[in-house]
């Protein structure tokens, strides 16, 4: 919880660190360290509209489908390659692009000719059992508020890096790398690692 | 396994605060609580299981919501008890199966990956609810009493938990020519526990 990493910041730093300052870092790092916090949601698409809009809190989009398909990502230059007047192209969307667009969203490739209907929530499972074809699903890291547990300690070293990186009255350089490569350290020590898997 | 007393005066003398004023014992206590947890992270000592009931159609599962405590994901099992394959490369990989993997159903699942940490997919779905075991490495408990509660690690990462919250201790101290010989003492603990036939 974001609680807990200020509270090991504020023990770590000896009550030095400004507690302001270090929930903006606490933001900041949250919003830059991916493949940790992903989910799933579905996503609208409107007839005629080749525009898309992605979820507020989505940070790096891993897959995007429609209807039932992954649908691919491709550069400008590729989709102009495949038509010249691509966006009035209508059909069933089968790959969407991020450039030349706003932040958090996509355009897709043809153009859906119907928008998607509403889902009813029955079980709570919008990207699973109550899924209503039509629909697009994104599977996304995500912007939390709380971080997982376990990552806690690492975070707060991350936090202290920057605290003591900063121009302040107790700038420290030495205790912020020190802090900085023991965060890095855990973390990649937390990471995802195949070799680690339990055997049969 | 240690005691939470015994623990905290271990480290307290080896960060050279034997009475606990930089650092009290309640600190130092949370404080190797959370290293606990990071340790047995890295080393993966407590494994435990849990059933998660698979609903009709869904592939995808929220971690933090079905399976809190988890950690990371060891392996799936199924009704017989076999273990399900692993797709390393997650989603992509799963695309290059079937570009329709979100609504492939099955009688049963036959393997599984995770998107991140938080979510777990089971490919492909079932039509009617069924279980699976998820093995994974568990979110050590904390440690509140130094009286009462223990360490749930193996005794030989013990000491990898205590070099840990002595390394931070030595960092809170300022003490840097301390530091570094204290991190990489944690490595290489880590790393030979990591290689040990568990």
């Amino acid at each position: 919880m974001k609680a807990d990493v200020l509270a090991l910041v504020a023990t770590l730093s000896n009550g030095q660190a400004d507690q302001s300052l270090a929930s903006s870092f606490y933001d900041d790092l949250v919003s830059v360290q991916d493949g940790w916090h992903t989910t799933a949601t579905p996503i609208k698409f409107t007839a005629n509209t080749s525009t898309v809009a992605l979820p507020g809190k989505l940070l790096t989009l891993l897959q995007l489908i429609y209807d039932n398909d992954v649908i691919s990502q491709l550069s400008l230059r590729e989709l102009e390659s495949i038509k010249y007047g691509w966006r009035s192209v209508g059909g069933r969307p089968i790959s969407y692009t991020f450039q030349a667009e706003s932040a958090k969203f996509v355009e897709v490739f043809p153009v859906p000719q119907t928008t998607s209907p509403a889902i009813i929530p029955v079980h709570g499972l919008p990207a699973g059992q109550d899924y209503t074809p039509g629909n697009g699903i994104a599977i996304y890291d995500q912007q939390v508020t709380d971080i997982l547990p376990y990552l806690n300690l690492p975070f707060a070293l991350k936090i202290l890096e920057r605290e003591y990186s900063r121009e302040s009255d107790h700038m420290s350089m030495d205790f912020a790398a020190a802090a900085g490569s023991l965060g890095d350290t855990l973390l990649e020590m937390l990471r995802i690692d195949g070799a680690d898997r339990a055997a049969d | 396994m240690i005691l939470g007393a015994p623990l905290v005066t271990t480290i307290l003398d080896r960060a050279r605060d034997p009475q606990g004023i930089a650092t009290t014992r309640a600190q130092c206590l949370s404080l190797a609580s959370t290293c606990q947890q990071v340790t047995n992270g890295a080393v993966g000592d407590v494994i435990v299981s849990a059933s998660l009931t698979l609903q009709p159609r869904t592939l995808i599962y929220q971690l933090s919501t079905y399976i809190p405590d988890c950690l990371k994901v060891q392996t799936v099992r199924d009704l017989s008890n076999r273990e399900l394959s692993w797709i390393e490369g997650g989603v992509n990989e799963l695309a290059q199966i079937n570009l329709s993997w979100i609504f492939q159903v099955a009688n049963q699942p036959r393997c599984w990956t995770t998107a991140g940490r938080d979510l777990l997919i089971l490919y492909p779905g079932v039509n009617t609810l069924t279980t699976v075991t998820v093995v994974y490495t568990q979110i050590t408990p904390a440690l509140l009493n130094e009286n009462n509660d223990s360490t749930v690690v193996a005794n030989e990462t013990d000491y990898a938990v205590m070099t840990l919250t002595e390394l931070l201790l030595l960092l809170k101290a300022r003490d840097y020519a301390a530091v570094a010989p204290a991190l990489k003492r944690y490595q290489e603990q880590v790393s030979m526990l990591k290689a040990q036939e568990k």
